[in-house]
């Protein structure tokens, strides 16, 4: 397998767009999802009568989790310890990855199954397990195809969601010895994959998966998947890794339920998905069948830096990706724009919270904020109230001041002062008028050809509203 | 790493303020979820029969549901319905499935890891969900890789073992005392949506998912 690949794309997010917005494949691949999330959420939520009650109940939880966090997650920790497994902490994404590459080693691991995992992702595991010398196997059908591809997720559900169909069967082609095996049908396409696939979870020494929840009571993993690859993994090997974060704990299993009733219905229109999985230790002498070893590494990479801060309401996540199946900016440019693991609405205030780079704080700025990631989250997170902190937050630690600064500067001094503002609006306005002669429209302005070289620019009145009426009531008294 | 977890938690106690003793975790824990356990919110649903919820929500989550009188019919029923593909399907069968001495005469039958093609999974339930019409396995009665190894599955379920929400199969779980390692639940076949949305039954598990829900078990 070769490796995965580094991203080293341009770090103007602008500029990213700009190519994402003509790339072919991609727009083509973006239509195709296109409404379908959105329509089948819907679907699922008129088929209940209390939709809004349970995304309460959902927020409560999330809510309650945090507030005692640490007293959940060494409760977890007991738990987890008690029933045969083991609890590992990373604070960093290098440290996770050390604590995976040290348990695959003790094992002799060649080959690692994995199951989706963002937070696998958030680390770039698959590169340091291949440096390491375990060969990682994505077994979800979105992460394997990327895997071929070598490419990473654009979407925290549905990972491959920027490829064709085209796409994976020429990538099916080069990569599989195919024969007369057809690729026509997307039947054909899955069962291929199918059927390679089955062997490496048979065969694999380590089976590595993420976590939706973390259950404090009694130290268990749940997972929820659709194609069973999730569970193959977790099953078969002799180990089984779990790397997830701090975040994802709930404190009972009826708190699960809250979670699990909002997460299919909002992500995939799902009352439940077809796999609910609970993971609690190593398997015992009563159990069937099972791994020997149990391993949860929790990272936290700045997450707990979040808590009590006025980011907290972040943590209350659930990676449904409801926000980014909404958002218009994610679906005119696809999730490869954000170059972050976490795209979307919920990436663009994530990311730049727990990767601190210069590029992320253009994120924030990737929105019209017309609210519909808030109005569809299911745990109410207040998406456009995020991003606005994260721009003012930009704003105000910028050290560099650039001409948009400068201009958002003389604006405020400007507004400041009314009498000062109104006049030299009044003379903008006659400029404008002299330059715009008789016609309605501009077809080109100086400094707005982002506008105008797409559609015209309505010309103003002549004069401004406080002017006119000013002329009006002199009209009336005279 | 020790290290790694006293700072992470120290930095979460900022926070929390971190007011409870480690040594009496599950005190705590137990006064913090007894104070602040709510009443469960369900999804509004029809649940005066919870048995006719689970057959319809199953149906319509894609599993085949099929009602019998008794265990003894379940033989007869999977030659009728599970054996007419092909003269090779081997049965596997789970340990209480085993148990139940039922007349297995003319079907192959096995316990072995499936690896055919063939495979046909035949496993009882523990409890059925009738929110949504899922299934629930546990590993300590069921091999969990059975549930997925196959190409078939046909799951038994007896009409008593019915419960309309999560919350009631909480409790039945609770009531047993021991956590199996694996709690699996089931709602329908396996399926992708990963190549251009379009849902496509029979992925890495289950192509088929067959519900045989027993009215009468003794």
């Amino acid at each position: 397998m070769s490796q995965v690949q580094m991203h080293e794309p341009q770090p103007d997010f602008i500029i990213r767009s700009r190519a994402s917005l003509v790339d072919k494949h991609l727009q083509e691949a973006l239509e195709e999802a296109g409404s379908g999330f959105v329509h089948k959420r819907q679907a699922a939520i008129d088929r209940i009568g209390n939709f809004e009650q349970l995304r309460d109940q959902a927020q409560r939880v999330r809510a309650r989790a945090l507030k005692n966090l640490d007293l959940y997650l060494l409760h977890f920790e007991k738990k987890v310890t008690e029933a045969g497994g083991q609890v590992h902490w990373a604070e960093t994404p290098e440290q996770m990855r050390e604590l995976v590459i040290g348990l695959c080693q003790q094992q002799n691991a060649k080959t690692a199954t994995k199951g989706k995992s963002m937070v696998g992702e958030e680390v770039d595991l698959n590169e340091a397990l291949e440096a390491a010398g375990v060969e990682p196997q994505e077994t979800d059908l979105g992460e394997y195809v990327l895997q071929l591809a070598n490419e990473r997720p654009s979407h925290i559900v549905a990972p491959a969601l920027h490829k064709t169909k085209a796409q994976v069967q020429s990538l099916f082609r080069e990569n599989h010895a195919l024969g007369e095996r057809a690729l026509d049908e997307v039947a054909d396409i899955v069962n291929e994959a199918r059927a390679v696939i089955r062997d490496r979870f048979l065969q694999a020494d380590v089976g590595i998966t993420g976590a939706n929840m973390l259950i404090a009571e009694t130290g268990t993993a749940a997972i929820v998947t659709n194609e069973g690859n999730g569970d193959l993994t977790a099953t078969l090997p002799r180990t089984h890794i779990v790397t997830t974060s701090i975040d994802k704990i709930v404190p009972t299993w009826e708190d699960a339920s809250a979670i699990l009733r909002v997460l299919g219905r909002s992500a995939t229109g799902q009352d439940i998905t077809t796999y609910t999985s609970f993971f609690t230790g190593a398997r015992s002498e009563r159990d069937k069948d099972g791994p020997e070893q149990f391993h949860i590494v929790l990272l936290d990479n700045r997450r707990s830096e979040l808590l009590g801060s006025e980011y907290e309401k972040m943590l209350h996540c659930i990676r449904c990706g409801a926000c980014m199946n909404h958002c218009p900016v994610y679906q005119s440019v696809g999730g490869h724009t954000y170059n972050s693991v976490y795209p979307g609405p919920m990436g663009a205030v994530l990311t730049p919270l727990l990767r601190h780079e210069e590029q992320d704080n253009q994120l924030p700025n990737a929105s019209t904020f017309c609210g519909r990631c808030e109005s569809v989250c299911p745990v109410r997170i207040p998406l456009p109230g995020l991003m606005r902190k994260l721009r003012d937050r930009e704003q105000r630690e910028k050290k560099h001041a650039g001409i948009s600064q400068w201009a958002v500067k003389i604006f405020c001094r400007l507004s400041r002062h009314p009498a000062i503002y109104r006049r030299l609006n009044d003379f903008n306005l006659r400029l404008v008028a002299i330059a715009r002669g008789r016609k309605p429209r501009f077809q080109s302005l100086p400094f707005l050809s982002g506008w105008t070289r797409h559609r015209d620019f309505p010309a103003p009145e002549k004069s401004s509203f406080q002017s006119q009426w000013q002329q009006r009531q002199k009209e009336k008294q005279s | 790493m020790t290290d790694s977890r006293s700072r992470i938690i120290d930095r979460i106690a900022r926070s929390t303020g971190g007011n409870f003793s480690a040594d009496s975790l599950e005190e705590n824990f137990k006064a913090l979820t007894v104070k602040h356990t709510s009443p469960p919110v369900q999804p509004k649903m029809e649940m005066s029969d919870p048995v006719a919820t689970f057959i319809s929500e199953a149906s319509r989550n894609g599993a085949r549901v099929a009602k019998l009188e008794s265990m003894a019919q379940v033989t007869q029923w999977l030659r009728e319905n599970a054996n007419n593909t092909t003269s090779s399907a081997r049965f596997h069968l789970s340990p209480s499935i085993l148990n139940q001495a039922l007349d297995w005469d003319g079907l192959t039958t096995t316990t072995e890891t499936p690896t055919a093609a063939e495979s046909c999974g035949v496993v009882q339930a523990h409890t059925g969900i009738a929110e949504t019409g899922t299934v629930m396995s546990l590993s300590d009665e069921c091999p969990s890789g059975l549930l997925f190894l196959v190409e078939r599955l046909v799951i038994v379920i007896a009409r008593e073992d019915i419960v309309a929400y999560q919350e009631d199969a909480w409790q039945r779980l609770r009531a047993r005392n021991t956590l199996p390692r694996t709690v699996n639940w089931i709602t329908g076949p396996s399926r992708t949506a990963d190549i251009e949305q379009q849902i496509q039954i029979g992925a890495h598990g289950p192509r088929e998912a067959d519900y045989l829900v027993i009215e009468k078990t003794f």
